[in-house]
């Protein structure tokens, strides 16, 4: 009796055990399927849907937060995948959050890749459809291979051609590789390349040295030290052009109210106006001397005028000498001299009586 | 002399075996539904089956798993999938290989178990003076021995993929240094209800079919110690060639239903 208690009690453990395992799988597996806890349905409509399954994962920036739950035809023969995702997750998808069907592994396996959009977005709800990018397809990628090897088939054919080309001696490389003047030449260039590098050394020793122009500005402190003060000097110039632009902007100044002073200008505006009237108006005259027959015309330009007022002058110093003459001889007359001794005398007394 | 070729007479009796292991199940379903139910020759039987078995599929579901690793790794390793190793061995083992193997240690001990039992009763007349007694026999012998054939090996099961799940962690730990927590998310990776539940409804009918077989077999027995050897064997061949087929269909229903 008591064997058949203890039987009874290992049977029962041993079925016990073996629920508890099945029933801790079915719970971890239900747990990944996001069975047990509260989930989101939300919509992708694709072109293509890729050998997609239902049962396939479902990530958000690399994590898995669902499984694909149904896969089904629209009307337009697009295909519309339902989406079951984990409640909590569902925040985290935004408006403009793009799906895209995407190779999980080199097997071929298929997983929803979800790039979760901007965060300034609103959230999508249940039921929400979400944008959908089409991923390049394998055979799309296989396309462009082929067109990449055409290409390649046609630059190694032009590659072959050169080189022919270049075997036969033909344009500039071909030269490089069979003439032997070319070659020589590129010798003889080498060679005087050497030389000049050569000397080239020769004249940074020299230069190392201090000799020479070159040499002394490298070496000789004095020279370095003078562009120094003229670089400072420059600076100074440069800040003094700072300050008397400054000024000019502030409005300071002649300069400074030339580009500020707005009722300057108008003057200078004025100003040129009235020199304009002034300038055309002596125009007008310097016409009118040219053209007119008036009294200052005949002064400036007939020359008959001219030479009578020569004549006139001429006779006018004469008549000068005359008068001059005639006065003098008056002057020496004796009721003159007697009128001009009085008028002496008290010229004297005067000057005597001021010192 | 008989005139029929022994082909034709092999031919003849595997149908009849055939037509036999169906009105079996019929009687099988008849006794269970409309017999009193033999609770504690169940629980005994419970015991032999389930129990006293585990240690065999126990210890072949840890080698199986530790082998199976091990020698998948190189292989992985080539690819540079590695990761995928724990996912792999554990698919593997819960979908097809533990349920096939674990059956067929199962047919092997039980199954002759059962047949020879049976058989040696019927040998001995047991069976006889028991339907004499109106005791019922196919209600004590064979309802109670299936029946605990068909739960217990599930169960056992779900013990042999644990542990192999064990032995697969301890194979690829042996190599490099993955935690328990990265090998139980790496093995869970890709597994679905779709890998646990068929694989466990396969197993409900490989421990009926081998207990149903193993009973007719060793219920039916010829006469003679020669008919007991040659019960346990039948019923060990004949369960274990129900189990490849079965396993078969099962694949088949599956991949019509689920892919």
């Amino acid at each position: 009796m008591k064997d058949k208690h203890r039987k009874n009690l290992l049977v029962g453990i041993f079925v016990a055990l073996g629920f508890l395992i099945f029933i801790s799988t079915i719970y971890l597996v239900g747990k990944k399927e996001n069975i047990f806890g509260s989930t989101a349905n939300v919509y992708a409509i694709f072109k293509d849907a890729k050998g997609l399954r239902a049962g396939d994962k479902v990530r958000l920036s690399g994590i898995d937060i669902g499984t694909v739950s149904t896969i089904g035809f629209l009307e337009d023969n697009r295909v519309i995948v339902s989406l079951s995702l984990e409640q909590e997750t569902i925040k985290y998808l935004k408006k403009n959050a793009l799906a895209t069907i995407a190779n999980e592994g080199l097997m071929g396996s298929k997983v929803v890749k979800i790039l979760p959009g901007t965060i300034t977005e609103d959230p999508v709800g249940r039921n929400d459809t979400i944008k959908t990018i089409e991923q390049i397809d394998i055979d799309d990628i296989m396309q462009k291979i082929n067109e990449s090897s055409e290409n390649i088939t046609v630059v190694t054919e032009e590659l072959i051609d050169i080189t022919q080309k270049i075997n036969r001696g033909e344009g500039i490389f071909g030269k490089i590789f069979t003439d032997t003047t070319f070659t020589q030449n590129l010798d003889e260039s080498s060679k005087n390349i050497a030389v000049i590098t050569s000397d080239f050394v020769d004249l940074i020793d020299k230069v190392n040295r201090g000799q020479g122009i070159v040499g002394k500005i490298f070496a000789d402190t004095a020279i370095t030290a003078d562009i120094d003060s003229a670089g400072q000097n420059i600076n100074e110039i440069a800040l003094n052009i700072m300050k008397i632009t400054d000024k000019i902007n502030q409005g300071e100044g002649i300069f400074g109210r030339l580009f500020t002073d707005t009722s300057l200008t108008n003057n200078l505006f004025a100003s040129s106006q009235n020199l304009e009237i002034a300038t055309s108006n002596l125009k007008k005259l310097s016409a009118k001397l040219t053209n007119d027959s008036s009294a200052l015309n005949l002064f400036i330009n007939d020359t008959t005028f001219k030479d009578s007022l020569e004549i006139l002058i001429n006779n006018l110093n004469i008549g000068i000498l005359e008068v001059t003459e005639a006065a003098d001889a008056v002057e020496k007359s004796g009721i003159v001299r007697l009128f001009s001794k009085k008028k002496k005398d008290e010229k004297k007394k005067d000057e005597k009586k001021n010192e | 002399m008989n005139s029929r070729s022994p082909m034709v007479y092999k031919t003849q009796q595997f149908l009849l075996d055939i037509a036999g292991i169906t009105s079996f199940v019929g009687l099988f379903f008849r006794n269970l539904f409309t017999r009193r139910f033999e609770g504690r020759e169940f629980l005994n039987q419970c015991f032999r089956t389930g129990y006293q078995s585990l240690l065999l599929i126990g210890v072949t579901a840890i080698i199986l798993g530790l082998v199976l690793t091990i020698q998948t790794r190189p292989i992985l390793a080539d690819l540079g999938a590695v990761s995928w190793l724990p996912n792999m061995v554990f698919v593997s083992v819960v979908t097809e290989m533990g349920p096939v193997i674990f059956a067929l240690l199962f047919a092997g001990k039980v199954g002759s178990g059962i047949g020879a039992e049976l058989s040696s009763m019927r040998v001995t007349d047991q069976i006889d003076a028991m339907e004499v007694s109106d005791t019922y026999p196919f209600n004590y012998l064979v309802v109670t021995r299936v029946l605990a054939t068909t739960i217990m090996l599930p169960l056992l099961v779900f013990y042999g993929d644990a542990l192999a799940f064990l032995g697969s962690f301890i194979g690829l730990n042996a190599y490099s240094d993955i935690s328990f927590q990265l090998f139980y998310s790496r093995a869970f990776e890709d597994f679905f209800f779709r890998d646990i539940f068929p694989a466990t409804i396969k197993t409900i009918f490989f421990g009926y079919f081998i207990g149903i077989i193993s009973s007719y077999m060793g219920y039916y027995s010829d006469k003679g110690t020669e008919g007991v050897g040659r019960s346990a064997n039948s019923a060990v061949v004949a369960s274990s060639l129900v189990v490849f087929v079965l396993d078969l269909i099962a694949v088949q229903i599956t991949d019509l239903l689920l892919f």
